[in-house]
């Protein structure tokens, strides 16, 4: 464990929010794209994430007095970004050019209202990482004045 | 870190530890504390210095173990030249003592 | 050491190892707080302290005055242990971080952190003055 090792982890985190967030804009942008390069109607994504492991050392579950099982305490990755599979929303809407023959155009499945709260969170979780950085800031700062009078 | 005693002052009040007969009690003479203490810091400044050299290379679990740890050695060295102080002037003053 | 240090300086010194780990748990819950099923991670430390402490009050009886009567020392290698919490979560991605607590945690081991670093402080700035009698 590092000096810094909780700092890089925060920052996985940010990255990880940042992320997220770039892709719930990106939906909210889309709510109502019914066509796109694949001629269907955007479909909504969503950021995958997953604890990352790879780089915590092992010497921090072996030493002596430390009872832990398994790895884990690391950082954050998104590992993808894979579509919601969900059912397009139908819009009775017979005057639009992509509507169907009853009259019903294919949506994308955004909903607004999850999108926002999805958004919400992810800012409120950013700055929670945030928060955690200049936590480690402040106890490191505090550590290099050990000793002085 | 080498410290050399003239000869009179490795006399008698610096003899190594010995059994005293009449009390029972072990003495220990000043030789005896300024050795331990010379070790001791020699044993802490390697220590510290290892840290600090850890800390450089990336090596280190956290920032407190090192700042101790330089502290240690630092009140560790600051002892061992006090103990040498105290002697000498206790030598000076016997040697200024008319017989 | 050669000079004894009190026991409450190896307290400290635990008590800033067991903070600075207790820091990394939370940065690395916070950092998963939106990550399917991963479980939250803490720090026991302070019972850990007690119970050593409670130990170390033991003395053993000596009978010749060439016994020595030093238990050994239970505050030696570490005190704390990172401790998973396997309870269910109410949430659908069956994360259980809960980051309110969390952040409050945060706030109070950063303080609690630097309140050590002070104290470790004050004992080695008087060790130093008691070594120098006071002279600078």
């Amino acid at each position: 464990m590092g000096i810094f090792d909780a700092i890089n982890i925060s920052a996985s985190g940010l990255t990880a929010q940042r992320l997220r967030m770039d892709v719930i804009t990106k939906n909210i942008a889309n709510v109502d794209t019914t066509r796109t390069d694949s001629g269907l109607p955007y479909r909504r994504q969503v950021a995958v994430f997953s604890e990352d492991t790879g780089n915590t050392p092992f010497s921090i579950f072996n030493r002596p007095g430390q009872w832990f099982a398994g790895r884990g305490l690391g950082g954050v990755k998104v590992v993808g970004i894979r579509d919601d599979m969900s059912q397009y929303r139908k819009v009775f809407d017979p005057g639009h050019p992509d509507a169907n023959g009853e009259g019903y155009v294919e949506m994308p499945n955004v909903d607004i209202v999850t999108e926002m709260v999805n958004m919400i969170s992810a800012t409120r979780a950013y700055e929670a990482n945030v928060t955690a950085i200049n936590a480690a800031k402040g106890m490191v700062t505090k550590a290099l004045e050990i000793g002085k009078a | 870190m080498k410290i050399s005693f003239s000869n009179a002052v490795t006399t008698s009040a610096l003899k190594p530890e010995r059994f005293d007969q009449v009390t029972g009690h072990t003495e220990v003479g000043f030789g005896d504390i300024l050795n331990k203490a010379i070790k001791g810091v020699d044993r802490l400044q390697k220590a510290a210095e290892a840290s600090t050299i850890a800390l450089a290379v990336g090596d280190v679990d956290n920032l407190h173990q090192v700042m101790i740890d330089a502290q240690k050695a630092e009140i560790a060295l600051q002892y061992t030249l006090q103990v040498r102080n105290k002697i000498l002037d206790a030598y000076q003053e016997i040697m200024r003592m008319q017989i | 050491m050669l000079i004894s240090m009190p026991i409450s300086f190896k307290v400290l010194e635990k008590a800033l190892d067991a903070s600075w780990v207790r820091h990394r748990v939370l940065s690395s819950n916070i950092a998963n707080v939106d990550t399917p099923n991963y479980k939250s991670y803490r720090v026991e430390f302070e019972e850990h302290l007690r119970d050593a402490l409670g130990n170390t009050g033991i003395r053993l009886k000596t009978t010749n005055s060439r016994h020595i009567g030093i238990p050994r020392n239970p505050l030696d290698g570490t005190v704390y242990r990172i401790v998973r919490d396997e309870s269910t979560s109410t949430r659908i991605d069956g994360n259980n971080v809960d980051i309110d607590v969390a952040m409050a945690g945060l706030a109070k081991n950063a303080l609690m952190y630097q309140a050590f670093a002070d104290q470790i402080t004050a004992k080695l700035v008087q060790l130093k003055s008691v070594i120098s009698e006071g002279r600078r």
